[in-house]
């Protein structure tokens, strides 16, 4: 049943890992998120997330280039693994599959 | 961790990340933070961009996140160091025994504060409604204080369900009793009258009977399974319901039936009865109840769900004062809940209550814990010189720093062990004295073997982490080589916390026994406090039934007898009179100010009975008729009447008019908490209800022998309860006889722990010092010269304890003992006596092994070398 395990928050970062494409690292996901989602992030949700995703196999990573600003530390880069692109479609589709069996009347109601 | 010297980014909580941080993911996180630390520095500041690192390094301790928890000691070396531990342990025995009995003592106590702790914070809770249950209360403005009551007026019930936040009002009288009879006995049973909503608001455990039917009609009783079992024996489950249940207790009918049975009332509920009875005809005869100048009945609302509680109880505060004019009440609203643990109000505001005491208990158990711990911690560290060498070996072949910690932990843990075993052997023994003391029923099974098993484990736990961890530190430091050389004296590094600790075990300890002494002299004070009459050698019990218009032939009778010198009634407990009106009148009051004034009903004989002083004027004259409905005052009731000429004012009050013909001196008419209130002693002998005598003293079994006798022939259908007016009066001080008791206890529990520990390190001390001894003797040093040398480092310690615990005891017991109107003076003498104490018992710890030291033979201490 449960092929693939994706929380609402673990979507949004994955998604934003994609949007950031090769610049996802932890301090542009957050502010991506924040700026596009209009929600707060703390680095401890943000930090799990990603560690977690990436023990399932939806998320790779690569140590990057040290820097000045970042105290002499690396940043750790994030791509989206194809286990993790098959997640999100499967997420994806489910939620069509949801979408579109709400009988038509249900919604209207709801608009009024 | 240089890099962070350059940058004035607060290291502190980078260091906190290093140590939890999965050290894979370590430097790419720390990365993101400083780089956040350095972009919210330009944004909004230096301080809050601090404050948001080190929120973030809480928020980033997550399992996902935090290093691997790898347990990589082999399960032989584990073996092993539990067998090298036992070892330990069972060579140095004294220690071990030390250790063991002190923390045995401490867990035992801490385990049982812990259940009584549970089953106070469980009051109340087993309704299925409890948060949202609430009870009305008033607030009543007495001129120059507040009396907050938990009885209000009836004619709010129907206002209160109007409110569309509340969903159901149900009501009940004050207590009530019934006298039960059938074949066998006659016994006397307490109850309410109840509306019907009350058995559906609470979720009283019906077991028989269909609670929506039952409280309708008039005849209806619903009963305890106890009184079911009383009424009609072991096989009432089949023969109770629907049955008639016979009584003698007018005005109430001869005969109910039972429409309902109710399992036995928790003992952590508040509300005990074992009837309930229909309201209706409660309140058909009442009449008073639909007088808004009348408040006799408890209220509570059931709330609907997401009602906020504190705003409508605002809304509610003039129900009654809309409908009344001479005085003020205002209702509020208190959590049913709550009840029980918050249950002091001073001047209208909440003040605490049981939950002091509770909070109190907590903070002694874990001080005793605390003292214990220190216990074990000082004298491991103290001795851990003595296997320095051991630790240097193991170092040498090869033993990591985590070996060694996890060695002399097991040690610690071992002792644990042993101590929690002791503990709940311990605890089964003396749990059903501590149930007598406390005056409850706590079990350690039951339901709830799983939790408190957990709670015990978890107090355990909580301690082997304080006592264990320290001194595993502590001796798994130090380099091989200076271990192995024997240079390494974690002992001396920790001599300085160890005389701290030391100071705290006997701080605590003498500020325990301060307190417990002054409940102790309170009590005393309470016991001794004869103000204004003499409560020894005086019964009393019920005017009721036959004797109720039997009385005068009673009374002549129980005289006849020659232990019984004076026989009255009354319809108060003369020591702590409860009635009281707002309402009485004398030419010439100040119409503006509002005077509360308690009064009590009595007979002729009463100021005899409770020899109250006469001060001006006369006692009631049973020669003179015409003294029905005369008063007598208490001085602080002249005092507001008037000061110059009491005698002779006439008083009206509750519709019935009486001369003053007298004043008495002031007695103890309420609690010692409050102040002595002006109170009119009125002689109206068909309105009392109790009987009270004197006997003569020493003979008041014979009296009581009397009483039995003549109570037969004149009221047989009631069963003779009487009580002694003593005892009643300090049961009323209940919660602070168990809190005396409890506090000795603990008290000289702490002393005992620390008196413990001392000895151990005494005994250590001085053996390291034997050489010295020896040699300053063989040098001429007298006995005792050396009993001051060896005795003084530990003294000049309990010495500052005491200094220290003085002012601190001396702020806690004038906190406590200011809630009394009357109490105990706090004296100097208390302090020396505490102190004395203390310094007593410290000194028997340490004085016997310093005899013992000065007087060895220097040879024996020298030649071994």
């Amino acid at each position: 049943m449960k092929k693939y395990q994706l929380g609402e928050f673990e979507e949004v970062v994955l998604l934003t890992v994609g949007v950031l494409y090769d610049e996802a690292y932890g301090v542009a996901i957050k502010e991506e998120i924040e700026t596009r989602l209009d929600r707060k992030v703390s680095v401890g949700a943000l930090q799990s997330a990603l560690r977690r995703m990436e023990k399932k196999g939806y998320l790779t990573s690569r140590g990057g280039e040290r820097n000045e600003i970042r105290g002499g530390r690396p940043k750790r880069y994030f791509q989206i693994t194809t286990l993790g692109q098959r997640a999100l479609e499967y997420t994806k589709e489910t939620r069509e599959a949801l979408w579109n069996a709400i009988p038509q009347a249900a919604l209207k109601l709801k608009l009024d | 961790m240089e890099d962070f010297s350059k940058k004035p980014l607060p290291g502190l909580p980078l260091r906190i990340l290093k140590w939890y941080c999965n050290p894979d993911f370590h430097p790419d996180i720390e990365g993101d933070l400083i780089e956040l630390y350095e972009k919210r520095k330009l944004a909004s500041g230096k301080r809050l961009a601090s404050i948001l690192v080190y929120l973030d390094v809480l928020f980033l301790f997550r399992p996902s996140i935090i290093r691997p928890f790898v347990l990589d000691i082999a399960p032989s070396l584990m073996k092993h160091n539990l067998r090298i531990g036992w070892r330990h342990i069972a060579r140095a025995k004294g220690y071990s025994l030390i250790h063991v009995a002190g923390l045995t003592l401490a867990l035992t106590v801490a385990m049982l504060i812990a259940i009584w702790v549970r089953d106070e914070l469980s009051f109340d809770r087993f309704h299925r409604h409890n948060d949202r249950i609430y009870s009305v209360k008033r607030n009543v403005y007495m001129g120059d204080y507040i009396e907050t009551s938990s009885t209000v007026t009836y004619n709010i019930a129907k206002g209160l369900s109007a409110y569309p936040e509340v969903a159901e009002v149900s009501t009940i009288s004050q207590k009530w009793y019934l006298v039960f009879q059938n074949d066998q006995t006659t016994f006397r049973s307490w109850g309410y009258f109840a509306t019907p909503e009350f058995l559906d608001m609470f979720s009283w455990n019906l077991i028989m009977g269909n609670p929506s039917e039952a409280l309708h009609h008039p005849d209806q009783i619903v009963i305890s399974s106890d009184l079911a079992e009383k009424y009609f024996g072991p096989e009432w489950r089949q023969t109770a319901l629907g049955q008639t249940i016979q009584q003698n207790n007018p005005p109430e009918l001869s005969g109910y039936r039972v429409a309902g049975i109710f399992d036995r009332i928790p003992e952590n509920s508040s509300l005990q009865f074992d009837f309930l009875l229909t309201w209706q005809p409660y309140e058909d005869r009442n009449n008073w109840l639909h007088d808004w100048n009348n408040s006799g009945v408890q209220l509570f609302a059931l709330l609907n769900e997401g009602v906020q509680a504190p705003e409508l109880s605002t809304r509610i505060t003039n129900m009654q004062n809309d409908h009344i004019e001479d005085f003020r009440s205002d209702l509020f609203l208190q959590a049913f809940n709550q009840e029980h643990l918050y249950n002091r109000f001073v001047d209208g505001k909440l003040a605490g209550g049981r939950i002091q005491y509770i909070q109190l208990f907590i903070l002694i158990a874990i001080f005793l814990l605390l003292i214990a711990s220190i216990n074990y911690f000082n004298l491991t560290t103290a001795r851990a010189s003595s296997r320095s060498m051991e630790m240097g070996v193991r170092k040498a072949i090869g033993a990591e720093r985590k070996h060694l910690f996890a060695q002399v932990y097991s040690e610690s843990f071992l002792i644990l062990l042993l101590s929690s075993l002791c503990a709940l052997s311990l605890i089964i023994t003396v749990l059903p004295t501590f149930n007598t003391i406390t005056g409850k029923n706590l079990t350690l099974g039951g339901l709830r073997t799983g939790q408190t098993l957990a709670l015990f484990a978890g107090i355990t736990a909580g301690t082997a982490l304080l006592a264990g961890v320290f001194p595993a530190i502590k001796m798994s430091l130090g380099s091989t080589i200076q271990t192995i050389k024997g240079t390494y004296h974690p002992a001396q590094k920790a001599s300085k916390t160890r005389q701290v600790l030391v100071i705290f075990q006997f701080a605590v300890s003498m500020v325990l026994m301060v307190g417990a002494i002054t409940i102790h002299r309170q009590l005393k004070y309470i016991q001794n406090n004869q103000q204004g009459s003499d409560r020894d050698n005086v019964v009393s019990l019920r005017l009721e039934g036959d004797l109720y218009n039997k009385y005068p032939a009673f009374k002549t009778e129980l005289l006849r007898s020659p232990n019984i010198t004076e026989v009255t009634s009354a319809d108060n407990n003369p020591l702590f009179i409860t009635s009281n009106t707002h309402s009485v009148q004398w030419p010439g009051k100040d119409p503006n100010v509002q005077l509360d004034f308690h009064v009590i009903y009595v007979d002729f004989d009463f100021l005899d009975v409770m020899k109250m002083q006469i001060i001006a004027g006369r006692d009631f004259d049973p020669n003179l008729p015409t003294d029905t409905f005369n008063c007598i005052l208490n001085e602080a009731a002249v005092k507001v009447i008037n000061p110059e000429d009491p005698l002779s004012m006439n008083l009206k009050f509750w519709e019935k008019t009486g001369k003053v013909i007298g004043v008495v001196k002031n007695f103890q008419m309420a609690s010692l908490y409050s102040p002595i209130s002006p109170t009119i002693i009125q002689l109206r002998p068909r309105a009392t209800n109790w009987v009270l005598f004197r006997t003569v003293p020493g003979r008041t079994q014979q009296a009581v022998q009397d009483l039995k006798r003549v109570f037969k022939t004149f009221n047989p259908k009631y069963p003779l309860e009487y009580e002694f007016l003593n005892e009643q009066y300090m049961s009323t001080y209940r919660s602070e006889l168990v809190m005396g008791k409890l506090s000795s206890i603990f008290s000289s529990m702490a002393l005992f722990i620390a008196f413990l520990g001392l000895l151990g390190l005494a005994v250590f001390s001085n053996q390291q010092r034997l050489k010295e001894i020896s040699i300053r003797k063989v040098m001429g040093a007298s006995i005792l010269e050396l009993s001051i040398l060896l005795s003084r480092d530990i003294l000049v310690l309990v010495a500052l304890a005491i200094l220290i615990a003085t002012p601190v005891s001396y702020l806690l017991v004038t906190h406590w003992l200011a809630r009394f109107n009357f109490h105990t003076p706090v004296n100097p003498g208390l302090f020396i006596l505490a102190g004395t104490f203390t310094f007593l018992i410290s000194v028997g710890s340490v004085g016997y092994y310093i005899w013992k030291v000065a007087v060895i033979n220097p040879i024996d201490a020298l030649k071994q070398e």
